[in-house]
């Protein structure tokens, strides 16, 4: 059964009560790395975590735009885009979710052109937990969530498109 | 307000909540990799399993049906349990995460982790259950040992070379010998009475049995003089520390050996050699060598003159306390001979003593 996420507007990410985040310098531009994230059906690829991405509705992408990412058969997550901002930044707000870890949950990428050919990105998870997921998370499941980042975007900085040159 | 109890400000737990939590903890277990426990808080110190995931049942090589629905006591090994039960305890107490590292057997094999758990409480401030994960650091704590005996291995042999260079020192002057090696249990012996901790008594030893390392480039005839040196003779007399320094100075010795040996000769007033330093620019260590080498040099024969005893040694310190030696480090000196029967090694002799003790 789907349960209702609380949405929340992008600058929420600031004071979410949990908040995780990685970064990593790409030897790639702003925009090749923004089209990264768009290209949802590939985010299996570099995203360990995530098993499956689909859009939802009929707008493909920008702000609005939803899609569902099943984080396995049976955890899914019903995202709705409030950040986005090509070659700059690339949010969203879930706004239902199979299972009832937090009530409120936004993700927020941050990409910030270093020189010509290196970017930094920024990935911050915001959540405002259920007590017992948020006692998960102080019990190692941010380190978890922080490592998975991590290896994310390393990833990422792999990915053919990303990792052009 | 009960042992579980307590007043919490923050949000907690509904009814639906925890039935919620009952049907998704396991398949957000499945998605995290370290081993995951729910446990249940029931009355009179219970704590039984609720679920738990893969890498738990991994680790501990336990299936689930010997650990779901079963109490700590019944799945935890006695020597872990009491700790387990009183980091429980703390966590419900505190309501704050409470990590520690513990070693289980486990199938007869020994596994350590890092263990965290947090609390739950429900919305009258009881707790209801707790949430724990298990690190396995099993394979990081099995190579920090292995760098922790290799570091000792690589002290020992530290060590022997130190004693082998004083030893070389020694026998290439008879007349001196053991001086080092009394100068360096007197210096450590100073060290300990100011409260030094050990790594800094330690470096303070080592600098002793090699504060006069210089002294073997020195000629034999110069140093065994019973007579008085020339000027000249005096001048390669007062260059044994910097000789001394640049022996050892490509040596990366985890203290500041060759700074002592260099300045073990300087004075607070900036009467000493080589390099005329006053206070403040010379390190505790050196002065407490300094202190020693005076101490123990007038306590032993030289070609020169006689011993000349520990009183006197004891008054040459006291009188010049604050002008040429550090006063704290005089005083300490003096208590351990006049309060805490500290003595020399018999400096007559000659043979050099292997240095038995903590080091």
């Amino acid at each position: 059964m789907a349960k209702s996420v609380k949405t929340q507007p992008p600058e929420w990410i600031q004071r979410a009560p949990v908040r995780v985040s990685a970064a990593r310098e790409m030897l790639a531009t702003p925009t090749e790395v923004f089209d990264a994230l768009c290209d949802h059906e590939s985010w299996p690829e570099w995203f360990s975590a995530i098993h499956k991405v689909e859009r939802l509705g009929e707008q493909r992408d920008g702000m609005g735009s939803r899609r569902r990412v099943h984080v396995n058969r049976r955890i899914s997550l019903d995202e709705e885009f409030n950040v986005w901002e090509p070659g700059k930044a690339w949010g969203f707000t879930v706004y239902e979710a199979s299972i009832g870890a937090f009530r409120s949950l936004n993700e927020l990428v941050e990409i910030q052109a270093i020189s010509d050919e290196r970017t930094r990105v920024t990935y911050t998870m915001g959540f405002d937990p259920s007590p017992v997921f948020d006692a998960l998370l102080k019990a190692g499941g941010k380190r978890f969530l922080k490592k998975n980042l991590e290896q994310a975007l390393v990833a990422l900085s792999q990915l053919p498109a990303v990792n052009f040159k | 307000m009960t042992l579980f109890s307590r007043s919490r400000a923050k949000r907690a737990d509904t009814a639906e909540d925890r039935d919620q939590h009952r049907q998704h903890i396991p398949l957000i277990f499945d998605v995290i990799g370290d081993a995951l426990f729910y446990i249940g808080v029931e009355p009179h110190g219970v704590f039984r399993f609720l679920s738990v995931n893969k890498p738990f049942l991994n680790t501990t090589g336990l299936s689930e049906a010997q650990v779901v629905g079963k109490t700590i006591d019944e799945v935890i090994p006695p020597p872990s349990l009491k700790t387990v039960r009183a980091n429980y305890l703390q966590a419900i107490a505190t309501g704050e995460t409470v990590e520690w590292e513990e070693s289980s057997v486990y199938s007869g094999e020994e596994r350590i982790g890092h263990v965290a758990v947090s609390p739950v409480f429900d919305p009258d401030g009881t707790c209801t259950h707790l949430v724990g994960s298990v690190h396995d650091i099993t394979d990081s704590v099995r190579r920090r040992e292995e760098l922790q005996e290799a570091d000792l291995h690589l002290r020992e042999i530290l060590v022997g070379t130190v004693r082998a260079l004083s030893i070389s020192v020694d026998l290439s002057d008879r007349l001196m010998a053991g001086h080092q090696n009394r100068v360096a249990e007197l210096g450590r012996a100073i060290a300990e009475e100011l409260g030094y901790p050990i790594e800094r008594v330690e470096g303070i030893y080592f600098g002793g049995l090699l504060h006069d390392i210089g002294r073997s480039g020195i000629p034999g005839e110069i140093l065994n003089r019973s007579g008085k040196l020339t000027e000249v003779e005096f001048a390669m007399v007062k260059q044994h520390p910097r000789a001394g320094y640049d022996t050892v100075e490509s040596i990366e010795f985890p203290w500041p050996v060759g700074e002592m040996i260099l300045h073990h000769h300087e004075r607070l007033d900036g009467s000493g050699y080589p390099d005329g330093l006053r206070d403040g620019d010379i390190s505790e260590e050196a002065m407490i060598i300094g202190v020693s080498d005076v101490v123990e040099a007038m306590c032993s024969h030289r070609p020169y003159r006689p011993a000349l005893g520990i009183e006197a040694a004891l008054e040459e310190i006291t009188s010049h306390r604050g002008t040429l030696y550090q006063a704290s480090i005089v005083d300490a000196c003096v208590r351990l001979f006049t309060e805490k029967d500290f003595s020399l090694i018999n400096p007559d002799d000659a043979e050099f003593r292997p240095i038995m003790g903590k080091y």
